[in-house]
C-alpha cells in the first residue's frame, strides 16, 4: 500500500476536507450498515492487494521443510513481489504456515547476508571473504580433518576405514540428488559415519 | 450448592488469584477531568430540563429561571466538551469522534447525546436572547425547541453512568441501575441549587424555595439510592468489609457534605426561625460541592475495586454452576 501524495503538514483545510470526504456520518443515514459499507474510510477504499501489479505468476515448492508445500510466486520485472500458497495442489491447498508465509522474505529482505563472512580464530570482528576462498579453505581443513582422524581397523581387527572426527547434519529441503551427493561424497568417499537429516528444519 | 436468596449477603471471593494481582486494569483516564465533566454535564442537562418544565407551566414569574437556566445549559458545549477533548489521547484529532454513530458503543452514544444537546441548547438560548430583545415569535420557536434540548439533557445526567457500567471495572459493572440513579439525582439537585444560588446571588427570591424543595427531595433520592447501591455491592460480596482512607473521604464529602449539610442547614432554620437565605445559599454550594465529589469519589472508588482481584473475580463467577449428575 503506497500513500501516494501525502502531505507532510496537514492545514486546518486539508483537516476539514479530509473530514468531510471520509464522514461516514451521511452514509449511515442514508442507510448504509454502520459496521461495514458505511464505517470504510477512503483509504481502506483505496487498498489493492500487491498481485495487481505482478507481470507473471508461476508455481514453486516451499523452500523450508520436507511438506513441500505449493507457492505461487508472482513477479514483476523479473523480481518475485509477492508469495502465496497455491490452491490447486491438495498438499496444502492455498495455505501456509508462518515459514512459509515469509519466503518473500527470505529472497528479498535487505537484512539477509548474502556474503561470506569469516572470523579468525580469536577475532572480534567479522570479515568478508571471497567465495573461492571460502570453498578451498573448507576443502583443505576437511581434508585436513579425515586425514588426521581416519581409522583403517579397530583394534579388534575389523577393518572399517571410516574417521569420526566430521559430522553431517542436513535439511528437509535437500532433494534426492543433494542426498546422494553427500551420501556419496561424505560416506563413501571420505568415511563420515554421522549423517543425518532434521525433518522440519 | 443451594442458590442464594435474593437479599442474602454473598461471601467475599476467597478463591485462588494469580499470585494476588489484578485481573483488570482501571481506568486509564484522570479521575479529576472526567468527574468533572460528568459534574457539568449533568448541572446543564438538569438545568435544562429545569428550565422547559418551568417554561412549559406558562408561570409569569418563572420567566428569570427559565432564562437563567437557558444560559447554564451552555455549560455542557462551552466547558464540558473541552474537558473531554483533552482527556482523548490525541486531542487534535478529536472530530474523529463524530465520524459515524455506533448504536453498540455507550461512547458513541454519549459523544452524539452531547452534540444534540450541545445543538439544540445553543438553539434555544439564542431564541431566548432574541426573545428579549425582539419578540414573541422567538418566544414561541423557544418553546419548541427546548423540549428536545430537555430529552438530550436527561440522558446527559445519566449516559455517563451507563458508560462506567459498561466497563469491566467491578463498583461500576456491579450496580448499574443504583449508579443512573444516583448520577440522575445527583445532577437534578445540582441543576436546581445552581439556579437556586444564582438566585440569592442576583438578589431575588422567585422560585427559591420551589428550587430547593426539589434539591432536597433529589437529594433524597440520592440517598436511597446509595443505600441501594451499596446493599447490592454486599449482596454481589464485591464491598470491602473494611473501609480504606480514601472510601471514608469520599464518603465524608460526597454523603456528608453533599447530602448532610444541606439537610442539616434546612433543620437547623426550620428549628431556629433564622438564617434561612444564607442558610440555603451555604446549602446548595454544599450540593454543588457534594455532587462533583460524589463523581470523583464513585471513580476512585472504581479504580480501587479495579485494584482488588477479589471483587473482580467474584462479579465474574456465575452465580449458580450447573450440576452434572
Amino acid at each position: 500500500m503506497t500513500a501516494v501524495g501525502r502531505k507532510l503538514r496537514r492545514t486546518l483545510s486539508d483537516r476539514v476536507s479530509g473530514f468531510l470526504k471520509d464522514w461516514s456520518l451521511p452514509r449511515q443515514l442514508a442507510g448504509e450498515n454502520p459496521y461495514a459499507e458505511a464505517a470504510q474510510s477512503s483509504t481502506s477504499r483505496g487498498l489493492r492487494p500487491r498481485l495487481d501489479e505482478a507481470d507473471t505468476v508461476g508455481t514453486s515448492i516451499c523452500p523450508f521443510c520436507a511438506v513441500g508445500c505449493s507457492q505461487l510466486v508472482y513477479v514483476k520485472n523479473g523480481r518475485p513481489i509477492q508469495i502465496e500458497g497455491d490452491p490447486r495442489s491438495p498438499v496444502n491447498q492455498g495455505t501456509l504456515c508462518p515459514k512459509g508465509a515469509g519466503t518473500l522474505g527470505l529472497l528479498t529482505s535487505p537484512l539477509r547476508v548474502n556474503t561470506v563472512r569469516y572470523r579468525a580464530p580469536h577475532a572480534t570482528e567479522w570479515e568478508e571473504r571471497p567465495l573461492g576462498w571460502a570453498m578451498d579453505r573448507i576443502a583443505s581443513l576437511t581434508k585436513r580433518t579425515r586425514d588426521e582422524t581416519f581409522v583403517e581397523t579397530l583394534p579388534d581387527g575389523t577393518k572399517v576405514n571410516h574417521t569420526l572426527g566430521i559430522a553431517s547434519l542436513g535439511g528437509a529441503t535437500m532433494d534426492n540428488e543433494e542426498n546422494y551427493l553427500i551420501k556419496k561424497l561424505l560416506g563413501g568417499g571420505l568415511g563420515v559415519v554421522p549423517i543425518e537429516n532434521q525433518a522440519r528444519i | 450448592m443451594p442458590a442464594t436468596g435474593l437479599r442474602q449477603k454473598q461471601k467475599e471471593y476467597d478463591g485462588t488469584t494469580y499470585y494476588g494481582r489484578a485481573q483488570v486494569k482501571p481506568a486509564p483516564f484522570e479521575n479529576p477531568i472526567v468527574g468533572a465533566y460528568i459534574f457539568i454535564a449533568g448541572l446543564s442537562g438538569a438545568a435544562q430540563i429545569i428550565a422547559t418544565v418551568a417554561d412549559l407551566s406558562g408561570a409569569r414569574r418563572a420567566a428569570r429561571l427559565v432564562r437563567r437556566g437557558r444560559y447554564l445549559s451552555l455549560l455542557a458545549p462551552l466547558l464540558g466538551a473541552p474537558l473531554l477533548i483533552y482527556d482523548l489521547r490525541t486531542p487534535q484529532r478529536f472530530y474523529n469522534m463524530l465520524r459515524i454513530f455506533r448504536p453498540t458503543s455507550p461512547m458513541s452514544i454519549g459523544t452524539w447525546i452531547l452534540m444534540a444537546f450541545s445543538g439544540f441548547s445553543f438553539a434555544t438560548a439564542g431564541l431566548q436572547f432574541l426573545a428579549d430583545r425582539l419578540g414573541r415569535s422567538a418566544r414561541h420557536t423557544a418553546r419548541v425547541v427546548q423540549v428536545p434540548a430537555a430529552i438530550a439533557g436527561a440522558g446527559l445526567a445519566t449516559y455517563t453512568a451507563s458508560l462506567l457500567s459498561a466497563t469491566s471495572t467491578p463498583l461500576w459493572a456491579a450496580a448499574p441501575r443504583a449508579l443512573a440513579l444516583r448520577f440522575g439525582a445527583s445532577s437534578l439537585a445540582s441543576g436546581a441549587a445552581a439556579l437556586s444560588l444564582w438566585e440569592w446571588i442576583a438578589g431575588q427570591r422567585e422560585l427559591g424555595d420551589e428550587l430547593d424543595a426539589l434539591a432536597l427531595a433529589a437529594l433524597a433520592t440520592e440517598l436511597a439510592a446509595a443505600i441501594g447501591a451499596q446493599a447490592s455491592y454486599a449482596q454481589k460480596g464485591i464491598a470491602p468489609d473494611t473501609l480504606s482512607l480514601q472510601a471514608l473521604a469520599e464518603l465524608l464529602s460526597a454523603e456528608g457534605g453533599g447530602i448532610g449539610a444541606p439537610i442539616a442547614l434546612r433543620l437547623y432554620a426550620a428549628l431556629f426561625g433564622r438564617g434561612g437565605r444564607l442558610g440555603g445559599a451555604l446549602g446548595s454550594l454544599a450540593i454543588l460541592g457534594g455532587s462533583l465529589a460524589l463523581r470523583i469519589g464513585v471513580l476512585a472508588q472504581g479504580d480501587q475495586s479495579a485494584r482488588r482481584p477479589q471483587d473482580s473475580f467474584r462479579l465474574a463467577k456465575p452465580r449458580s454452576v450447573a450440576r452434572i449428575a
